[in-house]
């Protein structure tokens, strides 16, 4: 179990991986999760001949299906590793009816595997990299047109009621595959962060007001063994670049101009011939269309005899997937050979030509649009506060600016404003979290006067300082720079949408939208503060955002107790760093003598820590738990509070709370049997 | 308004508990207490705000518990300029939905916490100065207590005598 | 385990009770419509003023319930350091019921009564540590019943008065609602030594101990001078009886959170008696809450 490395894959489907549950998480966990949730966007368009030889050989049912498999921390090939369970079925030899606990008992057996087979080569572990820049996360999703196509009529981020949804399907497969005696603490961690992570990102969902979820490469993929060339290569290559004006509903804020095209010509490895016409195709494209091209051999009669591994789904996902494959579980294998050159190719993908098309891009914003900018003023503030004011200023951008159908007003693709806005948030990508911070501030003056844009400047600016500069952040400065920043984006939040309740009245829906934003922002921004090194500083804010989310947001109720359980860690977390290593041995003697003894003595370390703040709020949980019936929940909860309570005399009065829920699992619990 | 009045010892057990309501009307008809549901949790709740209140009780300079520090703030963001010249009474030191705990703390660490609920939708309401003395009077109760040769620190009071004294003293000073 | 054989609290007024005071196993109560007009509930104990008053003991009477007291520990111990710690653990219940008394004492203002300083001059006796030592000696004696006997006699002839007495509640028994200010928590070693030499030994023995000192070799460790040595100066060259103040120095600053050890040794120079040093040893804990909470 231990040559195998905990992988941020691993950790985010722990649901899947139950032998893993008593791996350590690190504490800046959160800081990966939002890596991922802002990684690069590739879309995937393949042809519809393509689409269905995939579906024939490898029943999935189109190429960007099979990609997706791939996003998340490519350097950690975390679908290769799936190869050690595939190893095992043969032991099992059972089909897929109850696939779960296959994958449970398959999980159980890694140790018996000999560790050399497991590898080609080395693998990174991004769960444990000290250095955000080494690991690079990738996402996948649709082709364009769809996703313009599944443009919301409402700006919505997250969908309350599918996070609800989701979240009810991952407790019931919990709750299926565990007992009350499993090690939770990893998994209800790692069940928060999915949690986390669907209401963060959803890649599907085009932002008019930041650009994460843009797609940064756009992968056209071609069947060169159905005798697809270079003539149906350029006829995609101008229909991708003429969306901006064929395509009706393209947006005004996209361009793709900023997309990278890249082809994909996918072949039979056995034909030799194939592979010529292949390399022929991308000189070709490489001279006359200056369009970079891979090769990709998707077919190869080698793959039959390999290893088949099943895949599983990817770390990170939008909502509206992940929902749909819980509802149709299906089971898809690739042969390992395959899945490694794949792997390869992304790393090819990602190293050879989207970082240094990020990079040129990058410095090429900042040259034409920063640098001028700021040397013009020299940094004084003054002067600039009085042009960005003067009215050549406002004249401008009004020209950058257009209405669609419902009169939103947005800034177009070519604009200054939102050009910043994209080399900024494309720094973020690449963690140059210092260029991200900068160009965030300079930005926001530029805003005031659209708040829409302006909320979501000012919340990434502070993501970007918490983000960079997670050790040198001191409670001066969160005081000072990154709580302001926060909660001025968090006015100007709602601010925004009393405006939009305004402008139609009484339409409750329309504010739902930008608090799909509100949440986002103090569910990020906690996470954050909660990766901090010095969390007895950083918990109070945390806790005081995710308390503004119960009490204003909307969320489901199974979402809110998943709150509720978030503010019991945080207390947890709240240690005076100078009594850290005391409190953490106490709990140590506690788990050799079997939980019963807290050492109540130690007068230094009193008061410095909220370990009886967070039983509570862990107590709570477990009440609302109770009442939504989740009992594997419920006696999760009151375990973790035992060695707090267990010990007062007054926990034990029957008509108190703590003993009412232990009675009422019981019964529960002997109702099952009895059954 | 009800309240939920607790005297913890040192190993976190309640040494004396009590639960004070508001006497409406000279018959005392239509008295308030709290709902079933934090009843079963009022406990707990003070339980939880022990840790905060071993914060505070080893701090040289308590937070100025007059009224402008409000109910916001939460607990440990408010600003300690002030120093007082008592430091057994440490106003409120946490809040729960509406609900305030307020703590006082004896020479000898017992720790005197209430949980003031509040009789509408509106967050509680808590009188420093009144809440201070009924805290100061109790203190002296508990001393008399102490007194008492048969008595031994650390257990639960069970005089009737001291339980209508205290409740006397809530009458006066909480629910006049 | 207290048992439910003497209701601590409660040995006073048994009797004429028809309301019953807090019950642990069931919890809080709420308090009841009319509870206003319910009957007063008589209690010598609380009506009684914690103000000092000037109730002097004779020396000798005091020497001689101290000497009961070593007796009936020494016959009942097998090694002298049992002996010993018998005798810390009754100074120790004393000192930690003096930690309070003493600090609502010192909080009234001065003007409100004048705490005169003059007693206990040469007698040492007071209502508490009297009280205590009498109390052991009752345990142990089934006459002693008869004290609380008194004590009911003389609340029933109140009884009558007994609403007027609420009413004048705070006057006649309270000295908090004097007090606006509480004396201050000591939370520095430093202070509450100070307490310890100046208000507790004015206290126990008249006037303040002779002296106090922070040894030069190890941190935690500090001294209290008493040349006088009240209770024992009739014991000579032994100092396993002055484990009893040692004990209720150790009660008194463990409870208030400052774990300790004390010990007596004797002062003698050339044969003279000089007296007793109280050595305290503070855990090494308390050493670090001080570091950590005011130190630099």
């Amino acid at each position: 179990m231990a040559s195998l490395q905990f992988s941020y894959e691993n950790y985010m489907n722990l649901v899947y991986h139950l032998d893993r549950v008593n791996e350590p998480v690190p504490q800046d966990i959160s800081k990966r999760i939002v890596s991922n949730a802002i990684a690069p966007v590739i879309t995937v368009m393949s042809t519809s001949e393509l689409d269905q030889h995939v579906q024939d050989s490898y029943n999935i049912d189109s190429l960007y299906l099979l990609m997706r498999y791939f996003g998340g921390c490519i350097s950690d090939r975390d679908q290769a590793n799936e190869y050690v369970k595939k190893a095992n079925v043969e032991n099992t030899a059972q089909e897929g009816v109850n696939d779960q606990i296959i994958e449970e008992q398959r999980n159980s057996n890694t140790l018996e595997l000999p560790k050399s087979e497991r590898y080609s080569r080395s693998r990174s572990n991004s769960l444990f990299q000290r250095d955000s820049t080494q690991s690079h996360y990738i996402r996948f999703t649709k082709p364009i047109e769809d996703l313009i196509n599944s443009r919301d009529s409402h700006d919505m981020l997250f969908d309350y009621h599918s996070l609800e949804v989701y979240l009810e399907k991952c407790l019931s497969l919990i709750d299926k595959n565990t007992n009350d005696e499993t090690d939770h603490k990893a998994l209800k961690m790692s069940l928060f962060h999915r949690f986390f992570s669907s209401a963060i990102s959803s890649t599907t969902y085009l932002s008019p007001y930041e650009s994460f979820n843009h797609p940064l490469i756009s992968l056209v993929a071609l069947d060169i063994s159905k005798g697809q060339n270079y003539e149906d290569a350029r006829d995609l290559l101008i229909k991708f670049k003429n969306q901006n004006n064929a395509v009706e509903e393209f947006p005004p804020f996209m361009s793709t101009n900023d997309i990278l095209l890249v082809f994909l010509l996918c072949y039979d490895g056995d034909s030799e011939e194939q592979k010529e016409i292949c390399q022929d195709v991308v000189k070709k494209l490489k001279k006359q269309l200056f369009a970079e091209s891979l090769m990709l051999p998707l077919w190869n009669k080698s793959h039959s005899e390999d290893v088949q591994v099943e895949l599983h789904q990817p770390a990170m996902s939008s909502l509206d997937e992940m929902l749909y494959f819980f509802e149709r579980p299906s089971v898809h294998e690739l042969p390992l050979n395959l899945i490694n050159t794949i792997y390869d190719l992304m790393e090819k993908l990602v190293v050879d030509l989207m970082i240094p098309f990020m990079q040129r891009k990058i410095s090429f914003w900042e040259e034409t649009i920063l640098q001028p900018r700021k040397s013009l003023f020299h940094g004084n503030k003054l002067f600039r506060k009085f042009m960005n004011r003067s009215s050549s200023q406002t004249a401008n951008q009004y020209n950058n600016i257009v209405k669609d159908s419902r009169g939103n007003e947005y800034f177009t693709s070519s604009s200054p404003e939102f050009l910043l806005r994209k080399l900024a948030d494309w720094s973020m990508m690449i963690s140059d979290f210092k260029t991200a911070y900068s160009t965030y501030e300079t930005l926001i003056s530029d805003l005031e006067a659209h708040p829409k844009y302006l909320a979501s400047c000012l919340e990434w600016c502070a993501i970007s300082i918490l983000m960079g500069a997670q050790n040198i952040v001191t409670a001066k400065m969160i005081k000072n720079d990154v709580n302001p920043l926060i909660e001025r984006s968090l006015d100007t939040y709602e601010q925004c949408s009393i405006l939009a309740q305004n402008s139609l009245e009484n339409d409750e829906l329309l504010s739902e939208p930008v608090r799909s934003y509100e949440t986002r922002c103090m569910l990020l921004t906690s996470e954050l503060f909660l990766s901090l090194n010095d969390t007895w500083t950083s918990t109070p804010y945390a806790l005081s955002n995710l308390e503004t989310i119960l009490a204003e947001c909307k969320l489901g109720i199974c979402s809110q107790i998943m709150i509720w359980e978030r503010l019991s860690d945080c207390y947890n977390m709240r240690t005076d760093p100078r009594i850290r290593h005391r409190v953490e041995t106490v709990t140590k003697i506690e788990n050799n003598e079997g939980g019963q003894q807290l050492q109540t003595d130690d007068i230094v370390s009193k008061g410095l820590a909220r370990k009886r703040k967070a039983a509570f709020f862990r107590l709570l949980a477990a009440k609302k738990w109770a009442e939504q019936k989740q009992w594997r929940q419920v006696s999760w909860c009151l375990r973790d509070v035992e060695y707090i309570y267990d010990d007062l005399s007054f926990s034990k009065r029957p008509e108190l709370i703590y003993q009412k829920l232990k009675d009422e699992l019981n019964e529960e619990r002997q109702g099952n049997k009895k059954q | 308004m009800p309240q939920y009045f607790a005297i913890i010892g040192e190993k976190d057990n309640p040494v004396y508990e009590a639960e004070f309501t508001a006497q409406q009307g000279l018959s005392g008809q239509g008295q308030q207490g709290f709902p079933q549901d934090l009843k079963e949790l009022n406990p707990f709740m003070l339980h939880a705000s022990l840790d905060i209140i071993e914060d505070l009780q080893w701090q040289t300079n308590l937070p100025a518990h007059s009224t402008t520090s409000g109910t916001t703030g939460g607990g440990f963001l408010r600003s300690r300029n002030t120093s007082n010249l008592s430091n057994c009474y440490f106003g409120k030191v946490d809040h729960f939905y509406g609900l305030i705990i307020t703590a006082y703390v004896t020479y000898s660490g017992m720790k005197f916490v209430m949980v003031h609920g509040s009789s509408t939708a509106t967050t509680a309401q808590v009188d420093d100065n009144s809440v201070k003395l009924f805290y100061q009077e109790v203190h002296e109760l508990y001393i008399k207590t102490l007194m008492n040769p048969f008595y031994t620190p650390g257990t639960p009071i069970s005089s009737s005598a001291f339980d209508s004294r205290v409740r006397t003293l809530a009458r006066k000073y909480l629910n006049k | 385990m207290t048992d439910k054989l003497i209701l601590p609290s409660t040995s006073e007024e048994q009797s004429n009770v028809s309301t019953t005071g807090y019950e642990y196993s069931i919890g809080p109560k709420q308090s009841l419509p009319n509870e206003a007009n319910s009957p007063y509930i008589p209690s010598k104990l609380y009506s009684e003023s914690l103000v000092y008053k000037k109730q002097q003991v004779a020396l000798s009477s005091m020497a001689f319930l101290f000497k009961e007291m070593i007796s009936q520990i020494y016959n009942n111990s097998k090694s002298s350091s049992e002996f010993e710690s018998k005798l810390l653990n009754y100074g120790s219940s004393i000192g930690l019921r003096l930690l309070e008394l003493l600090n609502i004492r010192a909080s009234v203002p001065s003007n409100t009564y004048s705490r005169s300083s003059t007693f206990l001059s040469s007698n040492a006796s007071n209502p508490s540590s009297s009280n205590n030592v009498n109390s052991i000696s009752n345990t142990s004696n089934p006459n002693s019943t008869n004290l609380n006997d008194i004590s009911n006699a003389t609340n029933v002839g109140i009884n009558s008065s007994t609403n007027i007495n609420d009413k004048n509640y705070e006057s006649s028994e309270s000295l908090a609602s004097l007090v606006s200010h509480m004396r201050c928590r000591d939370l520095k070693i430093i202070d509450i030594l100070q307490f310890m030499h100046g208000t507790v030994w004015t206290y126990l023995f008249g006037s303040p101990s002779n002296d106090l000192v922070k040894s030069s070799e190890r941190e935690n460790e500090y001294m209290i001078v008493d040349h006088e040595h009240m209770l024992t100066q009739f014991i000579s060259n032994n100092n396993s009886c002055d484990y009893f103040v040692c004990g209720i120095i150790q009660g008194f600053l463990t409870k208030a959170d400052f774990p300790c050890t004390v010990t007596p040794h004797s002062n003698n120079e050339n044969g003279i008696d000089g007296g007793v040093i109280y050595l305290i040893k503070f855990d090494k804990q308390v050493l670090e809450r001080e570091n950590l909470r005011y130190g630099s």
